[in-house]
């Protein structure tokens, strides 16, 4: 969904994506994000014509008003981001504000992790969780990160 | 039943044991404790068990009725959840701390008793820390350390409360307390530290995002809820909780709309599910309580699940800020789809479970006439939509692209997040099954009639309308690398700054103090000196008739004062 103002390049298809992500790819076309946007305004068009049709059992006063929940959804989100946006010059201040006390300011460390890429990652399985439970030793090293800590190792 | 076979005593051993044994080991047994303890649990008829009487005191450490059986299970797949999740973990430290700290926050929702409540309300404290210092770096060290006197603190109000109440009622018995006394209020402050009241709140999103990435998964689940049950326990009915809670729904969701930290965007918005909550006690209704309950529930499970996704991304990429991430769908679908899925639960889509416990409590202000905090909870709802429906999902795995191809999260980690997912879409689909296991007998309710799925629709399409809309207009806010001050700059920052100033304060003020009784000091031996040196008053020679004339006048002045 790339609607922020940089817009990307359409992807071709050529590079290397995990085979479910291909069912995404139009996320990142500027027509495949219209047509979600379209999709959106339409179904947005038809649960607001239901109020006309449908008649709602209500319990708060007000709240028989054609297209309430529509309105409440809609400006309570603007006002929210809006707010929140207000907010942020009051509150906002560098990462390292806090300096050392913070964890803002500090890398999430290397140990507990396993930072690998896509092309890094020959994939697993559960066949490959079921040898690490079972403990067969040839096939269960693989997700086991060399990074993770070792019984307290200090990173 | 032996009372050492109680559910959270075998968390316990299992936590002795752990350091024992190999490391494959070590993981197995944290799959395998919360399915014997749950077994344990659920062999128990209703009533008390385990009780032990020390120094007079009868401490029941199991109370099974249905309130505390819904917590207790949900705890434990929770447990179950987090260990498949933390499979790669060989890091005894955290093992040990997520068997004692399960436990404990099991013992906390069976206990029948105030002093065993305080016991494992410690306990959750204390193992609970070593999650975040497992981190092993300065500042997790002091964010553990902040966490840890806050935490310390609520155990301590709770002693001092359940003192004070034994003082005024000579019962030690977790009930319905209510603010009635002293005791009662101490209490409920000790249970509002945990539960992340407002201004009480921030040690929660301190201290979630710091600790590791398994150990915020297991923290999420655990601490808050036991105050929750707590509450529900202690002051169902209490109006205050009502206005408390929906303060809670509405002000984090504007914090974590700008936070950039995504773990500490889900640690507002579980802050703000944690308000639904307590609003559903405040109303105290036997629909509002199943509705606490039955979100807790849901809430574990959608929660659990999206720090399972942003802490999978964590482990892959090294970083969880939303300004450093987007365009991972490409690579890591499958946690996407579920990352989704937690988002889709947790705005309340239908056919997803916040849905059908959400609206419970909705339903339940609304037919109680709390129109006001309904109206709340609704803004609330698409606020919901906004930072966690919507900007977890978006910024980690859409927006503009990163250029990180991390990998896919590791089989253990996809398996735990599949399985919570699909426990997620289970509840929606087959409320039934949640509604079961709810502490009333929920008469005649139905989550799924036209008027309940229309509305809620409304509600979240038209919310994501209004954020297609701010994208498009450039309004919406951009993530940026910052850090956002909340209550905690207070003792972060203003406190430690004033301290200088004090004691600079009390420093002169005590110079001052002694130089000037220095120099009074100075100035009557001067006086002394004076009259006593040679030829001096006090130094020359008197006759007898004039020490006899003194002594009289003395006397005459005595005799006069007398008269009076």
């Amino acid at each position: 969904m790339a609607m922020t103002p940089d817009e990307h390049p359409v992807v071709t298809g050529n590079e290397n994506v995990a085979p479910l992500a291909r069912y995404f790819l139009w996320v990142d076309t500027r027509k495949g994000v219209q047509k979600f946007i379209v999709g959106l305004l339409a179904i947005g068009a038809f649960l607001f014509a239901m109020d006309f049709v449908w008649h709602r059992h209500v319990k708060v006063p007000g709240e028989e008003l054609y297209g309430f929940h529509a309105i409440v959804g809609f400006v309570s989100f603007t006002v929210i981001v809006l707010g929140a946006k207000m907010l942020r010059a009051f509150i906002r201040r560098d990462e390292d504000f806090y300096g050392s006390d913070g964890v803002d300011s500090e890398e999430y460390p290397d140990a507990g992790t396993q930072r690998l890429s896509h092309e890094q990652f020959d994939g697993d399985s559960i066949a490959t969780l079921r040898a690490q439970i079972l403990g067969d030793e040839k096939v269960a090293d693989q997700t086991i990160g060399a990074n993770d800590h070792k019984g307290g190792q200090a990173s | 039943m032996s009372t050492l076979l109680a559910p959270p005593f075998i968390y316990l051993f299992a936590a002795l044991l752990c350091p024992l044994l190999a490391p494959r080991w070590r993981a197995l047994l944290l799959l395998g404790t919360p399915f014997v303890a749950l077994a344990m649990l659920l062999t128990y008829s209703m009533g008390n068990h385990a009780v032990v009487s020390v120094v007079g005191f009868d401490l029941t450490f199991v109370r099974v009725d249905k309130l505390s059986l819904i917590f207790g299970i949900i705890f434990s797949i929770a447990a179950f959840l987090s260990g498949l999740y933390a499979w790669h973990v060989r890091d005894t430290v955290q093992q040990v701390a997520t068997l004692a700290y399960a436990g404990s926050a099991i013992g906390g929702v069976l206990a029948g008793d105030l002093i065993t409540l305080f016991l494992w309300w410690e306990g959750t404290a204390l193992a609970s820390v070593f999650l975040i210092w497992a981190r092993r770096t300065p500042a997790a060290y002091s964010t553990g350390m902040r966490y840890l006197i806050v935490q310390v603190l609520s155990g301590v109000l709770l002693l001092a409360g359940l003192l004070l109440h034994y003082q005024d009622t000579g019962s030690i018995a977790f009930g319905s307390l209510g603010l009635v006394s002293l005791g009662t209020w101490l209490i409920f402050l000790s249970f509002g530290i945990k539960c992340a009241f407002p201004f009480l709140h921030n040690w929660l999103q301190d201290a979630y995002p710091a600790a590791t990435v398994t150990g915020t998964v297991v923290l999420s689940a655990f601490t808050t809820k036991m105050a929750v049950y707590a509450l529900a326990r202690g002051y169902a009915g209490t109006e205050i909780l009502i206005y408390i809670g929906a303060a809670m729904t509405l002000f984090p969701i504007f914090f974590a709309e700008i936070e950039n930290d995504l773990r500490r965007v889900l640690a507002y918005s579980l802050n703000n599910q944690l308000g639904f909550m307590v609003v559903g006690i405040g109303i105290g209704t036997e629909m509002s309580l199943n509705g606490t309950a039955a979100h807790a529930f849901c809430h574990i499970l959608y929660k659990s699940l999206l720090f399972m996704s942003v802490g999978a991304v964590l482990y892959r990429t090294g970083t969880s800020k939303a300004s450093e991430l987007g365009g991972l769908y490409k690579t890591m679908p499958v946690t996407m789809i579920c990352c989704l899925v937690g988002a889709a639960s947790i705005s309340a889509f239908p056919l997803f479970s916040g849905f059908v416990s959400k609206s419970l409590i909705l339903d339940a202000s609304a037919s109680n006439g709390y129109y006001v905090v309904w109206m709340a909870l609704l803004i609330a709802s698409a606020g919901v939509m906004s930072h966690s429906g919507i900007k977890i999902p978006y910024f980690t795995f859409f927006a503009h692209d990163s250029g990180k191809r991390p990998a896919e999260a590791p089989i253990h980690m996809r398996v735990a997040m599949i399985i919570t997912a699909a426990l997620c879409v289970i509840i929606g689909v087959f409320p039934g099954l949640l509604y079961s296991l709810l502490p009333y007998e929920l008469v005649d309710y139905k989550p799924y009639t036209v008027d309940h799925v229309l509305v809620q629709f409304q509600l979240l399409i038209f919310a994501l309308l209004a954020f297609v809309f701010l994208m498009k207009t450039g309004v919406h806010p951009p993530e940026v690398r910052a850090t956002n001050v909340d209550t905690d700059v207070v003792y972060r920052k203003f406190i430690p700054s004033i301290f200088p100033m004090i004691s600079r304060a009390v420093i002169s003020a005590n110079k001052g103090a002694r130089t000037a009784a220095l120099s009074l000091l100075g100035s009557g031996l001067g006086v002394v000196e004076r009259i006593s040196r040679p030829g001096a008053p006090l130094a020359r020679g008197w006759s007898v008739a004039s020490m006899m004339f003194v002594v009289i006048v003395l006397m005459c002045v005595l005799l006069l004062a007398n008269l009076w």
